[in-house]
């Protein structure tokens, strides 16, 4: 090898399960290295060993600053490159498997809402921070939700980080993109996966996480313009979401004399 | 029949200087094909041009397949591709799949070059190259994202059993409708039946001759050779039917034992109505271009790869 590798390297973070798994095998399919990250070390092991070489797995907690930089610094010293980053891991109030149609305020503690906060705000944070260094990144797509548009009663604290997500998204825009790093928002609805609780998979209907991967693969490689998308259903598709403006915003943060 | 008195003399002195190839003992001629290749020394890695090696999905049941694939490296945005497949009579392989062959092309033609490692007979008899070959040839177009390359403008190119492979694959990308630009022949060892009028000339033990020839193709086909059961894919000089092929450049020798069944496919092709370019080199034999890449005729055929190349890719 010279250096650097043809093929462009992904990373995606909650890669063992769910919506991260799915994308991985989606950008495996289309000729990506796929470099996925997980604290779930067995699943990730499996998953990887069936995608089979290049593509690598390691174990990573997102709420490590220095775990990020470590991670980053050793996709680069391998293939040479890290094009497309996908924010995907994240956790809810309530442990994986756990009934949702309870009193979310039982779950509101100092405690969950730290481990919630901590993995899918801070994850994400971090994971911008280490990678928008890298020579040659282009893409960063943040997994949010559709609790980042409208409030999730049962889940207070992944409404909140989901918000969050994608306000440090849509105020990092600009920045980023003065460094050739575009930025996106994906914002899924109900998926078939094990972070969505039991009594809502036997309640409503909820989509294959292929569709979540085929959209993050699809915003990847096109250059129609988000930042944010909403992929509800596989029916209705990806699609841009409007971000509504503030009426009488327009104006209001110019500081002239006749104010 | 001799025929080491008719080819150029630009060639004589390295055709007596490289090692013997013969078939009849496989370890031993890839011994010395790695020998020729030593010959050559170490070539430094073209400064422009990444490169980087994939195990990509194959048919089921098989390996992954093992491919090496080239890009100049400050290209930005869609190139043309080229799916590259080395020759070596289907047996003989080294280490080293056309590295400076491949680089050239994707530098000078500003495309991506994936080059095929094919598993070799004996141990791997047809269709396990074909497969190869057909794998790199949906990873590239699958994989046009990953590594920049604009899937409507793929071609597919190899020389002497690697030629052979680019046909077959030329076929199969028909059969299956996959999208194919080019297939781009450079003396291709097409026909298992050697009843050619060329096939009988060259004896040479210093050439690729009659008895290798036979030799190889037993390795490839196994139990199928000899009989009526050759596929297409294998030997694509046994397909009926040429219509619907992507456009082909046919480049080969005047002493290559080849000549006649490219001279055929050059024609069948145009009676199906396929796009031909075709270019027969004077007093060359086989590999001529490989034994002496500064020749007259050598140059020729390079630059007649290039133009062929470029004229497909438009630019």
């Amino acid at each position: 090898m010279v250096g650097q590798s043809v093929a462009k390297v992904v990373l995606i973070t909650g890669a063992a399960t769910g919506i991260g798994a799915a994308t991985a095998r989606e950008f495996a399919g289309r000729g990506f290295i796929v470099v996925g990250a997980d604290v779930d070390a067995g699943l990730g092991a499996s998953l990887f060993a069936e995608l089979g070489a290049p593509h690598e797995f390691h174990v990573l907690d997102v709420r490590d600053a220095a775990a990020w930089a470590a991670i980053i610094d050793a996709v680069v010293d391998r293939h040479g490159r890290l094009d497309v980053l996908h924010l995907n891991a994240g956790v809810m109030m309530r442990p994986k498997g756990s009934p949702i149609m309870d009193d979310p305020l039982d779950w509101f503690t100092p405690e969950t809402y730290a481990k919630v906060r901590s993995v899918n705000l801070d994850g994400v944070a971090f994971g911008i921070m280490a990678g928008m260094n890298v020579q040659g990144l282009s893409r960063i797509i943040v997994t949010a939700s559709g609790a980042a548009l409208l409030p999730l009663d049962i889940d207070p604290c992944y409404t909140a980080t989901k918000y969050g997500v994608l306000g440090l998204s849509l105020a990092l825009e600009k920045p980023l993109a003065e460094r050739g790093i575009r930025i996106d928002v994906i914002c899924p609805g109900a998926i078939d996966t094990s972070l969505t609780a039991p009594d809502v998979r036997e309640a409503i209907r909820q989509e294959d996480p292929s569709f979540i991967a085929r959209s993050v693969a699809t915003i990847a490689t096109s250059e129609a313009s988000g930042p944010v998308w909403m992929a509800f259903t596989e029916k209705e598709g990806l699609q841009r979401y409007e971000i509504p403006g503030l009426p009488g915003m327009a104006g209001a943060l110019d500081v002239t004399d006749e104010a | 029949m001799s025929v080491l008195n008719r080819v150029d003399e630009e060639y004589l002195s390295i055709i007596r200087q490289v090692p013997v190839i013969d078939l009849t003992d496989i370890d031993a001629a890839r011994a010395a094909i790695k020998a020729v290749f030593a010959m050559a020394g170490t070539v430094e890695p073209h400064p422009e041009v990444i490169r980087s090696d994939h195990s990509i999905p194959n048919v089921p049941g098989a390996p992954d397949a093992r491919i090496r694939v080239y890009r100049p490296r400050n290209a930005i945005g869609e190139l043309p591709g080229l799916v590259w497949i080395q020759g070596g009579g289907y047996v003989l392989t080294t280490a080293n799949p056309d590295d400076q062959w491949c680089e050239r092309i994707a530098h000078d033609l500003q495309c991506v070059v994936a080059s095929v490692i094919w598993r070799r007979a004996p141990e791997h008899p047809f269709p396990a190259a074909h497969d190869d070959c057909y794998a790199t040839l949906k990873w590239m177009i699958a994989s046009e994202n990953a590594i920049g390359v604009n899937a409507d403008l793929i071609a597919v190119g190899g020389a002497s059993s690697g030629g052979g492979a680019a046909a077959a694959l030329a076929l199969r990308a028909r059969d299956e409708g996959l999208p194919l630009l080019h297939q781009l022949l450079i003396y291709p060892m097409l026909d298992d039946r050697n009843t050619t009028r060329s096939s009988h000339l060259v004896t040479d033990l210093e050439l690729w001759n009659r008895a290798n020839n036979i030799l190889a193709w037993q390795a490839y086909l196994g139990d199928a050779y000899g009989t009526d059961g050759v596929s297409p894919y294998a030997a694509p000089a046994r397909a009926a039917d040429l219509s619907g092929l992507a456009p082909a450049t046919i480049l080969t020798g005047e002493l290559d034992l080849f000549v006649d069944e490219n001279i055929e496919y050059a024609q069948r092709l145009l009676a199906a109505d396929v796009s031909v370019e075709f270019h027969l080199y004077p007093a060359v034999h086989h590999g001529f271009d490989v034994h002496n890449p500064n020749g007259r005729q050598a140059k020729r055929l390079l630059q007649d790869r290039d133009d062929a190349l470029r004229r497909a890719y438009a630019r």
